[in-house]
């Protein structure tokens, strides 16, 4: 059974894929749907939704219309938590895989780093580095990435540990392979599928992280983001609660989304053993 | 010649992946009551496949057609529904085979068949066909109560073989279990066991984890645990294949030896041929889920009928076939 | 002269605090072209000869001459480009490639890694190393799971002969395989050795394989050797305790009647 037909048959998978397919159609379509400054005033403050064809989630204490930062706000949501993802995953596959392979100090080396990294709360760390160096997209991006960097790392370095032993790899040195290229085009795919199988985690956290720096004020001023939306809400929770609930709810449905789509491939690629 | 049981047109299907496999094709044999057979056959003959559906041990998904009758004397005392004992995780195929627990003397219950389909007396003529014995060597049908009347020995000892649990706990279980002894009662005869397999130094092995022990020693003890009980029959399949010429040549005579002194009928399956020919009395030559060949050892090694047989034969290469090396090559 | 020439080669392991020795004071030579034979229980060492020989581990005493210069010497890029002269076929063919492998890449990889020929020549280079170990050429677009054990293992030998080596170091080559394979197996073996005039390191625990194809073995036991010489005398009379026993243990069909073969 091909891998397409194998997720489509997953329920989860088809739950996860259908949100995420929605998620990715408002961030693709913000532009189109909603062209102009999103923060522009577009009515009168406070509307409440479902009262006007036009802005039919309401508007926000300035008058913009919420529907448009709700789609704006997904494309921020998704680069950053996307971006910031694979910067974790890469940066941890990569010194896992070194730190595994090689060995010795460098191992030691690269495993104390970790630890310094780890023992410091993943929020906590990313919220100093945007104080420090001032919020815009790539600094949140790679303030996310620092935080989150180390789980990818030690699932790499304890599945190369288990691939080093393997005939495989000794037959790529018989050939008189670089330990390099070993470590890179041997071992590190097939150390892979476990830390692949974080990403959706890893994912769902970053755009969770974002949303909160943005509630914090530390994301990007000129972004529409759903957390900055949330704080906007905040001061007028009691008498017009949609302004937080609505970006909250979205965030919910991207988080869920992301995490069964992810389950689903995990699923489908797992190395069935049948009988033998 | 006492049958201990009769095979009849077993067929076994795999579903694996939205795919069929047939991994036996109607089978028929008996096995005969204290006697060593073997079943030989290269990968994909089926041969674990028989001993798996011999001993229950099929996986739910697995289709079964046919039936294998049990014949038993004494016929063993019916009890409980045997649990699964110290076999590793391959859930047995308990609705496709019917259930052990509630069979009467008079219900024959043979796999492939439902309960409802009703009690067929063991002397209308379903064995038709076969003269020996005749009516009156029959006995009541007894389903085998799997971990009581068989023991199964795998090929891989370390994947037998508990490795959170001590060597003794793992086979005074299983004497625990089905002769209902209490715990010093089943460590003592667990103790018994592991003398009577060879085992070096029993009182410490009795102490022992899995993997304190050599290949040879681990299949020595899983041999203890399949024997515990007193099963009737033993099945031993590819036993041997992952122990080196000297340990292997020692295990199958603790096997001829340990079979010959309690009474048991043995199950070998192999892919070595020499191996089995000088263990079993008769061979069984399976290919691609079928039987090739049937017959006494001296029958299938000189007087073999089938031509697949023949060509096993010349392909084994051991001491007593001639070299492919041509030593008057050999460099000056 | 001899093509490799193993000089004391001791390797010890620690284990509960004790040192035990894998392999002690072990010397063995190998001419151009010859099957020398590694026999033994398991535990005796000849995994641990084959790692030594083949530097995926290293000796704690000892000396290795390969090709006439000291092979225990080498590092770094000129161990790797030697490497080319010595090969490996391991036991288990499903475990001996990148389980995303294709039969290509796998045989790609060695002439590439050397340098052996450009992009387009590497590809006639593949498919006629495939014919030359029986196997056709378009297995090369085949994933590694996709074939048999036999064509495996087929593969395996192509891509040890691929850089042309002058020894090859085999691990139980043929032991996992069905025995109707087996025999094709060794005749290719023998066929590339003819041919190709490369030296085989035969490891095994099957004397009647060895039997088959050495023209000398080592028979080790704990680690020392406790026998060596021309293959077919030692086997046929062996003078140390564990030739005897290896060959009593050696499972015998005594076929009254032969087939003409």
């Amino acid at each position: 059974m091909s891998q397409p037909c194998r997720f489509l048959r997953t329920p989860e998978a088809v739950a996860g894929a259908i949100l995420l397919a929605a998620l990715i159609a408002m961030a693709l379509s913000a532009s189109l749907l909603f062209p102009g400054d999103p923060q522009a005033i577009a009515g009168p403050a406070l509307l409440p939704p479902f009262q006007a064809w036009s802005l039919p989630l309401g508007t926000d204490r300035l008058g913009r219309d919420v529907l448009a930062e709700l789609f704006h706000g997904a494309r921020t949501s998704l680069a950053v938590g996307l971006a910031a993802a694979a910067a974790a995953l890469v940066v941890g596959a990569v010194v896992g895989t070194l730190a595994g392979f090689a060995g010795g100090l460098v191992d030691e080396v690269l495993m104390r780093i970790t630890d310094a990294f780890q023992t410091v709360p993943s929020f906590l760390l990313a919220l100093a580095f945007v104080s420090v160096v001032g919020p815009s997209l790539g600094i949140v991006v790679i303030a996310i990435a620092l935080g989150t960097w180390t789980g990818p790392a030690r699932v790499a370095r304890a599945e190369v540990l288990s691939i080093r032993e393997r005939d495989y790899v000794a037959g790529a040195r018989v050939i008189g392979m670089h330990p390099l290229a070993i470590a890179f085009r041997e071992v590190l795919p097939n150390a892979l599928p476990p830390v692949l199988a974080m990403s959706s985690v890893i994912v769902a956290a970053a755009i969770l992280t974002e949303a909160a720096l943005s509630f914090l004020g530390l994301g990007d001023p000129n972004r529409v983001t759903w957390g900055g939306m949330i704080a906007e809400g905040r001061t007028v929770l009691r008498t017009a609660p949609f302004l937080s609930i609505v970006p909250g709810i979205a965030l919910v449905l991207t988080v869920l989304g992301v995490y069964l789509a992810g389950e689903g491939i995990v699923e489908t690629t797992a190395v069935r053993r049948g009988l033998s | 010649m006492t049958a201990l049981a009769t095979i009849r047109d077993l067929t076994v299907t795999y579903r694996r992946d939205g795919s069929e496999v047939a991994a036996l094709k109607s089978v028929s044999l008996d096995i005969a009551a204290g006697e060593r057979l073997a079943i030989i056959g290269e990968s994909g003959s089926g041969k674990s496949t028989l001993a798996l559906a011999i001993a229950g041990l099929l996986p739910a998904s697995a289709r079964i057609g046919g039936r294998i009758d049990w014949f038993s004397h004494p016929p063993p005392r019916l009890g409980t529904k045997a649990p699964p004992s110290v076999l590793p995780d391959i859930s047995p195929a308990r609705g496709e085979i019917g259930s052990f627990a509630d069979s009467s003397p008079s219900a024959p219950l043979a796999i492939g068949e439902g309960r409802d389909e009703g009690a067929i007396s063991p002397l209308a003529g379903e064995m038709s066909g076969r003269t020996e014995g005749g009516a009156k060597d029959r006995q009541p049908k007894i389903v085998p109560l799997g971990g009581r009347d068989i023991g199964f020995v795998f090929q891989d000892p370390s994947a037998s073989l508990d490795p959170v649990m001590t060597i003794g706990k793992q086979i005074a279980e299983v004497a625990r279990t089905h002769l209902g002894l209490t715990w010093a009662q089943a460590y003592a005869k667990a103790k018994n066991l592991l003398e009577r397999v060879r085992l070096p130094d029993p009182d410490s092995a009795l102490r022992a984890f899995p993997h304190q022990l050599s290949g040879g020693q681990k299949q020595r003890v899983a041999i203890a645990a399949a024997i515990a009980a007193g099963p009737k029959l033993l099945i031993a399949d590819e036993a041997t294949s992952a122990l080196d010429t000297i340990v292997q040549a020692e295990i199958v005579a603790l096997i001829r030896h340990l079979v010959a002194e309690d009474g048991m009928t043995l199950l070998f399956i192999s892919h070595d041929i020499a191996l089995a020919a000088e263990l079993a009395e008769r061979i069984a030559v399976f290919r691609y889920g079928q039987l090739v060949e049937l017959g006494t050892t001296a029958q299938i090694i000189n007087a073999s009928s089938q031509a697949y047989t023949r060509a096993l034969l010349d392909a084994h290469i051991g001491l007593d076939t001639k070299p492919l090396l041509n030593r008057a090559e050999l460099h000056a | 002269m001899s093509l490799l020439t193993a000089s004391n080669l001791t390797k010890r392991y620690r284990r509960d605090k004790k040192a035990i020795a894998a392999i002690d004071d072990v010397s063995f030579h190998i001419d151009p072209g010859e099957t020398l034979a590694l026999a033994g229980p398991s535990g005796s060492g000849k995994s641990t000869i084959a790692r030594l020989v083949l530097r995926l581990i290293e000796p704690d005493a000892g000396r290795i001459n390969f090709e006439g210069n000291n092979f225990l010497a080498l590092t770094g890029a000129a161990l790797r480009a030697r490497r080319a002269r010595l090969q490996m076929v391991f036991q288990d063919p499903l475990a001996a490639f990148n389980p995303r492998a294709t039969v290509a890449r796998v045989l790609d990889d060695p002439l590439r890694i050397h340098g052996i020929a450009s992009r387009a020549e590497r590809l006639r280079r593949i498919a006629a190393l495939l014919e030359r170990v029986g196997l056709t050429a378009d297995l090369a677009a085949r994933a590694i799971h996709e074939i048999s054990g036999g064509q495996r293992q087929r593969v395996a030998i192509a891509r040890a002969i691929a850089t042309k080596p002058s020894l090859i170091v085999l691990d139980e080559a043929v032991s996992a395989l069905d025995v109707s394979v087996r025999g094709q197996i060794l005749d290719l073996l023998l066929d590339l050795q003819r041919q190709e005039q490369i030296a085989y390191l035969f490891i095994s625990h099957d004397l009647g394989i060895i039997s088959a194809i050495a023209h000398r073995v080592v028979l080790l036991d704990a680690g020392r050797i406790a026998e060596s010489g021309d293959a077919r005398t030692v086997i046929g009379a062996p003078q140390s305790a564990i030739g005897k026993a290896l060959v009593a243990a050696a499972p015998r069909l005594n076929r009254t009647t032969q087939d003409a073969s």
